[in-house]
């Protein structure tokens, strides 16, 4: 059956240019109108405004379509003007466990949901304006992402100081002990925090570290945009899905650190390689599998994910080459600033590479090359600490118990919150699934989207790293996530008339963004810094002789962010001062406020070798507080107890930090 | 000449341009609040710049995602070999990544010129 492309819209258009493609697998028929008939029955039809047949009719509409547009290109700025007013009636200190959301003011949370829903209403115009589209991301990224960084005191995250802690060895010592940490085994990012803070005049990365959720995410539009125009020619879908990706992107390991950027290295690499390196789809489907008569749907699956991805883009052989130098160099990066990524990357490309779905046959080998010959060489240190770590094959249970079950403690605020996140995820995913399958039903070939969504949740059967992996493959597969997601109502052809498309969106905007709210704020009590916590580390820093013992009450303080190698650093709970200890730990005796044992501790493993410092702070309480399950007020009682032991000494406090000096052989001093 | 041939070639500029000011600010004129700011633009743009315009990739949003990476990348690869060959010298390093630019920066004067 032949049809003509003319007689449709825009939109269906590019539904039909879509289509076509992808049957070329079957029909064998690329970028012609040669249709199934099904295909085209399935195209949800477009409601656009009918254009009178009279010229004042068309007039009347034209200017009523001006009028709308000009209100859609002005509302986020006024939105954005009423967020800013907005941020003034916030009082952090008043937060709870809940997070941020518990102090938004209504009129905030009131202005992001307008400018989304306005976005949606955008979207779907007759015309797609990018300038407008792009006005709106940008300022959807400063609103969800910068109003930590306008609200807060410092930067948050005690992660963040730790970073600017081994930023701070490499400029002043101008080397990398692997020794001292893990993160110098792979030190291309803290190297290069190093060098850009030295040369900018800067003394450390606090002054702008804490902008880097904003920088990063407006990093992560471009990569998103290549990756989803490489899934669809549709650019309603790719702007949804972009706009869905910022509404889902609750993890927050976008903060100053090597893997929030290493993501959208990664997030590169995959949009080059579908960009322009797909199979090319005249190799049709992989001939030399027999359909087995015993196996048939195996033998289906597999010409599924084999079948080739028809939306290719042309490229000269100069400019593959050079592509292929860039994936390498950025790879090479990936490989020296983080343990983890290179590892999701190479899964990705060899899935890609295993299912003819990128024609770049020897790239994972190259980068599986690079990586072992590193970890090999290069971070030695690391290995011969934890190699029954990193080769202890699967761990499902283990990661289960770390990722999952063990994240699940804590106050009933905190409690709910994590219960969210759980919520959160397990909907994005059924809704990519739904989505999915209904593209599926409609005959699009989606292998690809479907393995990089899939292939993540592999290092999470592996490696448990440290509770956090589950995490890392919520966002290393949260592109392709969000992507089915925005076909979801794309497709259901119950939304057939345009303004119920909206409403729809609307709705699931918003639903995602209510989520957004809670999950990504909901540690905020206990991620923020205030300037008397940071204050009271840097006064502890000042005073404290070199190869001092300092030791915090409870994780969570911001410290270590300088001269990492001049002092013994631990925490209280499981404060290891000696390998001989092993698992020691102090939370039975911190909740029932046993001093005794902790000081005969600190005297028999610290006898006499220098001083001993023992800090309290704000965050370290809340973190105790909120998920270590003990009653709040255990942590007050404990540094009651510290004061009142004898063998220690308060020489400094202000209202967020507390420090305590030890007597080793108690006293007063 | 059109505008839009117009605008291409005043991009040519911007990368030789940023490098002056990163010269003015850090070496010249140190210690003002502007060295930051130059210095970021500089180390996440400019390396990318004098480099993916020679791919001519022709996409504005492609082109600059291939820039941030680039420039990111060829940063760290130029530190870390300072680091590891016990160099350690940033403002060093600094000089070879604006030597990487200027050279890039000519290649696409070249390029522009044989495209004429």
């Amino acid at each position: 059956m032949r049809v003509r492309l003319t007689k449709f819209s825009a939109e269906q258009e590019q539904d039909l240019h879509d289509i076509s493609l992808i049957n070329t697998a079957n029909t064998s028929i690329i970028g012609t109108a040669m249709i199934d008939k099904h295909a085209i029955a399935d195209i949800p039809t477009i409601h656009m405004p009918i254009l009178s047949k009279t010229a004042v009719d068309q007039e009347s509409l034209t200017q009523l379509d001006t009028l709308i547009d000009t209100a859609l290109y002005l509302a986020p700025f006024g939105a954005f003007l009423a967020w800013c007013l907005s941020l003034q009636a916030i009082n952090i200190r008043q937060m709870n466990d809940l997070g941020l959301v518990s102090v938004f003011p209504p009129l905030l949370l009131g202005t992001i949901v307008f400018i989304t829903a306005c976005f949606c209403i955008l979207l779907y115009r007759k015309r797609i304006r990018i300038s407008a589209l792009c006005v709106y991301f940008a300022l959807l990224i400063i609103m969800l992402y910068g109003v930590n960084t306008l609200i807060e005191e410092m930067p948050r995250f005690a992660s963040v100081y730790k970073h600017a802690g081994y930023t701070e060895y490499i400029m002043r010592t101008g080397t990398v002990d692997p020794t001292l940490t893990a993160y110098f085994s792979w030190p291309g990012f803290f190297s290069l925090s190093a060098f850009i803070t030295k040369i900018a005049g800067y003394l450390d990365i606090l002054n702008f570290a804490t902008w880097a959720p904003i920088f990063y995410n407006i990093f992560y539009f471009g990569p998103l945009y290549m990756l989803f125009t490489s899934f669809t020619n549709n650019k309603r879908i790719v702007y949804l899905a972009i706009w869905l990706f910022y509404l889902t992107n609750w993890v927050g390991q976008d903060y100053y650190s090597p893997q929030g950027l290493c993501f959208f290295l990664y997030l590169t690499m995959i949009a080059i390689l579908l960009k322009w390196f797909k199979t090319s789809p005249h190799a049709g489907p992989n001939s030399s599998v027999r359909c087995s008569p015993k196996l048939p749907f195996l033998t289906g699956l597999y010409r599924w994910l084999t079948a080739p991805d028809p939306l290719t883009e042309p490229l000269q052989l100069r400019q593959r080459y050079t592509l292929i130098v860039c994936v390498i160099v950025i790879f090479a990066f990936v490989v020296f600033s983080h343990q983890l990524t290179p590892f999701f990357t190479i899964l990705s490309v060899f899935a890609l590479v295993l299912c003819r779905r990128c024609s770049l046959w020897w790239l994972p080998l190259l980068m599986t090359v690079m990586t072992v010959l590193w970890i090999v060489f290069m971070s030695q240190s690391f290995l011969a600490g934890h190699a029954s770590d990193v080769f202890s094959g699967f761990q499902l249970s283990t990661s289960l118990s770390e990722n999952v079950t063990s994240r699940v403690a804590g106050d009933a605020q905190h409690l709910f919150i994590t219960r969210m996140r759980l919520v959160m995820s397990l909907f994005v995913w059924g809704c990519a699934c739904v989505g999915g399958f209904l593209r599926w039903r409609r005959g699009y070939q989606d292998a690809t989207i479907i393995l990089l969504a899939l292939t993540p949740f592999l290092l999470f059967v592996i490696q448990p790293y440290g509770g956090e992996m589950l995490l890392r493959a919520y966002l290393f597969s949260q592109p392709s996530m969000v992507f089915l997601i925005a076909t979801l109502l794309h497709d259901v052809p119950l939304l057939k008339k345009n303004s119920w498309r909206v409403a729809a969106n609307i709705c699931l905007c918003l639903l995602l963004l209510g989520g957004f709210c809670l999950t990504r704020y909901g540690n905020e009590n206990m991620d923020y810094m205030t300037n008397d916590e940071v204050a009271g580390v840097r006064h502890l820093y000042s005073i404290a002789p070199a190869h001092s013992l300092l030791l915090g009450a409870w994780d969570g303080a911001p410290w270590q962010q300088q001269d990492l190698e001049k002092y013994v650093t631990a925490t209280l709970p499981r404060p290891s001062l000696h390998p001989q200890d092993g698992a020691v730990d102090f939370s039975h005796a911190i909740a029932t406020g046993d001093t005794n044992s902790i000081i005969k501790y600190i005297q028999f493993r610290y006898p006499k070798q220098g001083n001993v410092y023992m800090l309290f702070t704000r965050s370290q309480k809340v973190m105790f507080t909120s998920m270590a399950g003990f009653p709040p007020s255990a942590f007050d009682h404990l540094e009651n107890n510290i004061a009142t032991s004898g063998h220690f000494t308060l020489i400094y406090s202000n209202p967020d930090a507390r420090i305590y000096q030890f007597l080793p052989q108690g006293g007063t001093r | 000449m059109t505008s839009r041939s117009l605008l291409h070639w005043l991009w040519l500029f911007v990368v030789p341009l940023s490098v002056a000011m990163v010269i003015f600010f850090t070496f010249i004129n140190p210690g003002t609040p502007v060295q930051g700011i130059t210095i970021l633009w500089f180390v996440t743009f400019c390396p990318g710049m004098s480099l993916v315009p020679l791919f001519q990739l022709k996409h504005f949003i492609i082109e600059a995602t291939l820039i941030i990476a680039m420039s990111l990348s060829i940063d760290a690869i130029v530190v870390v070999i300072s680091l590891y060959s016990m160099h350690w010298s940033p403002f060093t390093t600094l000089w070879v990544l604006i030597t990487l630019c200027l050279i890039g920066s000519l290649l696409q004067l070249r390029q522009r010129l044989a495209n004429m």
